[in-house]
């Protein structure tokens, strides 16, 4: 796989974030991201396309994080596709409810770029690896 | 953080705050409404985050962290919403509203929110006061590496590993309790890092495992959240203890505890930084990059069906709301929208060509007629609300302005108030984007620049806060935005002064330059370059480039400025760029697009008419029209770079051209450049069309009368023609054209003043009057805003060609009307006189024309009037220029229109 079709699903409802990821991610030359403000609108997108990693805020409206990754985990499409969970600091009981739902990292809002990068970088192909290593991280 | 991700935060946090004022007065109606408390929470909570994100607003996130957690008290059933939790959370609303505004204006916000905190504090029914830091953890404050800044500090306790080869060795802390050791492969220790793992170390002492140890259910836990190093059973003095080392994507060890649920003293981190750096400085032979091994995603399905649903669900407050805020609106990717817009694009070109292929078949296919005619219109319908799309509000732009202003002006000791008008105008997002760094340019000048330090504005009786207004409106299907400041001006002689010592203008020029004329000296390229320009009171900074990006985008640009009053520049964009409806025209056998915004209006001049309508002013042929004379020229010989004036020096009026090579008909397309109008001569006008724009090549993007090309509906290319370029380029700019006209006007008063016939100008001020003055009596016509005027000691004053040139009211000597009020424009005719010039004002000239009219001096026997005839049913008095200035000499003891330098002039 490479990164022309490595595809990146980011869902929060805060376009902030979701822009903020988005430019993290385009830093890295992974120009295919999708964007979704809530679960239910994630859980569209998924059915109808593949998508290679899931990073997304675990408080949103309509279905929040956590009901998504139950919906990703119990989806045989799904079952192993990279999920990381946004959370808020101090949101231990969350955390750990995430990683019990199965996901595969997360990530203490607000973060840094490096932050993303460690925890997305063994998900990606691996000329964006390379990009991240070129950035210094 | 970039401009963009903060603006973003910005107008995002207004609408989230909106929404939480929303739900909070929604929730006060009706208080049971879950759905309405959940979303005030998740505003909050947002809020939090994306303040959290932008980085500095320590206060920000911690305020909204308290109202997240007063509200999750509420969700929670923790907290009542009684009136008093309800008027305290709209309070805090408030100060939000309040601190952000300051926020938005660069100034500090705490003070808004502080008072409001604490009150919010005291909702807390579990806590007294100082016990609400139990949940209200310093979170604000914590930095992102907080984390591994605490797993730091314990690892460094830890006393850590040693590296042995390809293998390393992890010890348990000096201190703790039990001794021990793990030997690990050092791939696993890279591949934990390459997966940001971080690495554990626990013991467990059978005996001391409290009763209720279920060690199947600590299994689960290990399998959740962790993944097994290594494992070593020892026994120390008689008892058994086990000995883990893990890895797990948990940072903190504190979280780490309570998710295996073991006691904090027995789980020892290690530094990760130490490990990387130590791997690093050690690398293997092989020296390959860690091959990691994937770690394959447990099979986190199976794990959850063992356990009790309950632990795999955590108890969702946030149930799938039945979303009332039924979304009237969706947030589009902007990627689609262009790409969208693109497809658009070509979808009007191709129907474009799918009619003119089907022209001929129109009649002969039977309902082809109406079918093309649908296609037609649901295209046009297509591209109009794709454009409509991407409009945005001038605002998305406009609001990083404030604080930029606000903390430029700190470090400049400057005080500033900005006030911005029409921030909902909307524009195209390529314009708006194209806007961002010009505006910034403008700005930044006015308040460098512009701006007075406040101590010389007190001097001055200025307030002593500068005042820079952005406004922002529609007009003429264009959008008009003006930056203004009232600061010192710009002293065009000053501008003159640098533009000579740097080569640009010579002072013969420069002598004849008008006082705007000077002051557009600080548009030409190479001004702003000039080293010494840096001291010039007012602009000139970087002014080129703004006009280049300016009308890179299509949009023109004029500044204004008087000394002490402040400096204003005005920008004229287009809406948009991607489709635009063009004219097209045909010269010299090709086709030309001229965007229909810069049309005024299509003339075509019949062969009798010609003589009538076409005359010269100085060398230039210039159309009567209307009350207008506008300047001509002709396209072709823009493109073939030819002069377009003449040398001749006929008498004027004289048609444009040689007779016989004059075509039957005359095509002028009149195009719009700002104020100004001018007359394109083309060939042919064809049909007006909508057009695709593409950009110019870089091999001729130096042709400034091209703005851009597109491909007709057959096929061919055609070019884009500039108003702006071609006036410019054509070597016919306005100030070439007046100055010919000054020229031509200063010969004529050598030759004979008596004519058989006269060409007179007709102008008036109340629509029943008209005055007339012989156009050869006539030196020269200005057209000024009234703003331009001064009025010193009772006498207006204009300032003109480097001094002041007096300005007369004829109703000051006439008993007659004065100009309208409201008048946007004024004309200013300045006669040909022994002295020095003064300017007759007048709100309209009505026309041009030759007459030989005979002049009754009896019909109307005032001083200063020659007398009155009646022209075209008009009752026309013809002025007598020097007995009216002989009338001013009585009135006021001698006129003082002289062209005196500024500096002298009597203060205001």
């Amino acid at each position: 796989m490479s990164s022309r079709d490595f595809t990146v699903l980011t869902v929060d409802d805060s376009k902030l974030i979701r822009q903020n990821v988005r430019k993290i991610l385009l830093d890295i030359h992974i120009p295919d991201i999708l964007e979704a403000e809530d679960g239910q609108e994630a859980t569209e997108i998924i059915s109808r396309r593949r998508v290679d990693l899931i990073i997304s805020d675990w408080t949103m409206p309509r279905m929040n994080g956590q009901e998504l990754l139950e919906w990703v985990r119990s989806n045989p499409g799904t079952l192993t596709t990279p999920f990381i969970m946004l959370t808020a600091e101090g949101d231990q009981q969350r955390v750990l409810a995430a990683l019990k739902g199965g996901v595969n990292n997360y990530i203490v809002k607000p973060f840094k770029p490096d932050i993303l990068y460690r925890k997305i970088r063994q998900f990606l192909p691996p000329e964006n690896q390379h990009q991240i290593t070129a950035l210094g991280y | 953080m970039n401009r963009e991700l903060l603006q973003l935060f910005f107008t995002e946090t207004s609408e989230i705050i909106e929404a939480m004022e929303a739900g909070l007065l929604a929730l006060e109606k009706n208080p049971g409404d879950r759905d309405q408390l959940h979303s005030v929470f998740r505003a909050a909570h947002t809020l939090k985050g994306n303040a959290a994100t932008v980085g500095g607003l320590d206060r920000l996130v911690e305020f909204a962290h308290i109202q997240e957690n007063v509200l999750d008290m509420i969700r929670h059933g923790r907290l009542a919403l009684t009136d008093e939790v309800m008027s305290a959370l709209l309070a805090s609303v408030d100060a939000l509203k309040a601190g952000f505004k300051r926020l938005l204006a660069g100034q500090t916000y705490q003070e808004f929110l502080e008072p409001v905190k604490a009150s919010l504090m005291n909702l807390d029914p579990e806590t007294e006061g100082g016990g609400w830091e139990r949940s209200s953890r310093p979170v604000a404050s914590a930095p992102p590496a907080a984390s591994t800044e605490a797993g730091r500090s314990l690892a460094a306790e830890s006393g850590g590993f040693n590296l042995q080869g390809d293998r390393i060795r992890f010890f348990l802390p000096g201190h703790a309790p039990v001794q021990g050791s793990f030997e690990v492969p050092r791939a696993q220790v890279e591949s934990a890092l390459f997966t940001d793992r971080r690495i554990f170390a626990f013991w467990i002492l059978e005996d001391r495992l409290p009763a209720d140890w279920d060690r199947l259910a600590f299994r689960q836990r290990m399998e959740t959240y962790a993944l097994p190093l290594g494992r070593a059973r020892q026994a120390v003095q008689g008892r058994s203890v086990d000995l883990w080392l893990v890895t797990s994507v948990l940072e903190l060890p504190g979280l780490m505890a309570l998710a295996l649920e073991l006691p904090g003293d027995q789980l020892f981190t290690y530094s990760m930084e130490d490990l990387r750096a130590a791997l690093a400085s050690s690398p293997l032979i092989e020296a390959s990059p860690p091959v990691p091994e994937p770690y394959e995603p447990r099979k986190h399905h199976l794990t959850r069906s063992d356990l009790p649903p309950s632990a795999a669900v955590p108890s969702d407050p946030l149930k799938p709301a039945e979303t009332p805020e039924a979304l009237d609106s969706i947030r589009v990717n902007v990627d689609l929208i262009d790409r969208l817009m693109n497809l658009a694009g070509e979808l009007v070109l191709g129907r474009n060509q799918l009619t003119r292929l089907l022209k001929d078949s129109v009649e002969q296919v039977k309902g082809l007629a109406g079918l093309v005619q649908h296609v037609n219109q649901v295209t046009t319908n297509i591209q109009d609300r794709t454009m409509q799309m991407r409009m945005q509000p001038l605002g998305n732009v406009l609001s990083r302005f404030p604080r930029m202003v606000m903390e430029l002006a700190r470090t400049l000791g400057k005080e500033v108030e900005l006030k911005i008008e029409g921030a909902e105008v909307e524009l195209d997002r390529s314009i708006l984007q194209a806007l961002s760094d010009p505006m910034t340019h403008l700005l930044r000048n006015a308040v460098d620049h512009g701006l007075e330090p406040p101590t010389d504005r007190t001097a001055r009786n200025k307030p002593p806060a500068g005042r820079i207004v952005i406004k922002a409106f529609h007009d003429e299907g264009r959008v008009n935005i003006a930056v203004s400041d009232d600061g010192r001006g710009i002293d065009p002689d000053r501008v003159v002064e640098k533009a000579i010592k740097s080569g640009l203008v010579d002072l013969a020029r420069a002598r004849q330059m008008s006082h705007p004329e000077k002051l557009s000296l600080i548009f030409l390229p190479g001004f702003s370059t000039a080293e010494a320009i840096t001291d010039v009171s007012g602009r000139g900074v970087g002014m080129d480039v703004v006009r280049t990006n300016i009308e890179r985008i299509g949009g023109s640009l004029e500044i204004e400025s008087l000394p002490d009053q402040g400096t204003t520049v005005r920008l004229r964009l287009p809406l948009t760029l991607a489709i635009i409806p063009c004219l097209m025209v045909r010269a010299l056998g090709q086709t030309f697009a001229v965007p229909q915004r810069d049309v005024a209006e299509m003339v075509a001049v019949g062969r009798d008419e010609m003589a009538r309508k076409l005359l010269k002013v100085g060398d230039a042929p210039v159309m009567r029209r209307r009350d207008r004379l506008l300047p001509l020229i002709r396209l072709a010989d823009t493109l073939r770079r030819k002069p377009t004036a003449g040398s001749g020096g006929r008498p004027r009026p004289v048609p444009a051209d040689s007779a016989d090579s004059l075509p039957e008909t005359l095509f002028v397309v009149v195009l719009r450049l700002g104020p100004h109008r001018y007359g394109l001569i083309v060939d042919e006008l064809l049909d007006t069309e909508e057009i695709v724009v593409k950009p110019l090549s870089e091999h001729i993007q130096g042709c400034r009368f091209f703005s851009g090309t597109t491909i007709l509906g057959d096929g061919r290319v055609a070019m884009i023609l500039s108003a702006v370029g071609m006036a410019a380029d054509a070597g016919l700019d306005f100030k070439e054209f007046e100055a010919r006209e000054r020229k031509k006007a200063e010969q004529a008063k050598k030759s004979a003043r008596t004519e058989e016939t006269r060409a007179l100008v007709l102008f008036n001020n109340a629509t029943d009057e008209f005055f007339a003055l012989a156009l050869s009596e006539v030196a020269r016509l200005e057209v000024i805003a009234p703003q331009a005027m001064e009025k010193i000691g009772g006498r207006l004053y204009l300032p003109y060609r480097g001094g002041s040139l007096r300005l007369i009211r004829l109703e000051d000597l006439l008993p007659v009307s004065p100009p309208p009020s409201d008048a946007r424009e004024l004309f200013v005719l300045i006669p040909r006189t022994a002295g020095p010039p003064v300017g007759f004002l007048a709100s309209r000239i009505v026309d041009t024309l030759e007459t030989n009219v005979r002049v009754d001096p009896d019909r109307f026997t005032t001083p200063g009037v020659r007398g009155a005839a009646v022209l075209d049913g008009r009752l026309v008095l013809f002025l007598d220029a020097e007995r009216l200035l002989g009338l001013l000499d009585h009135q006021n003891g001698g006129y003082h229109g002289g062209l005196k330098p500024l500096a002298h002039a009597p203060a205001a």
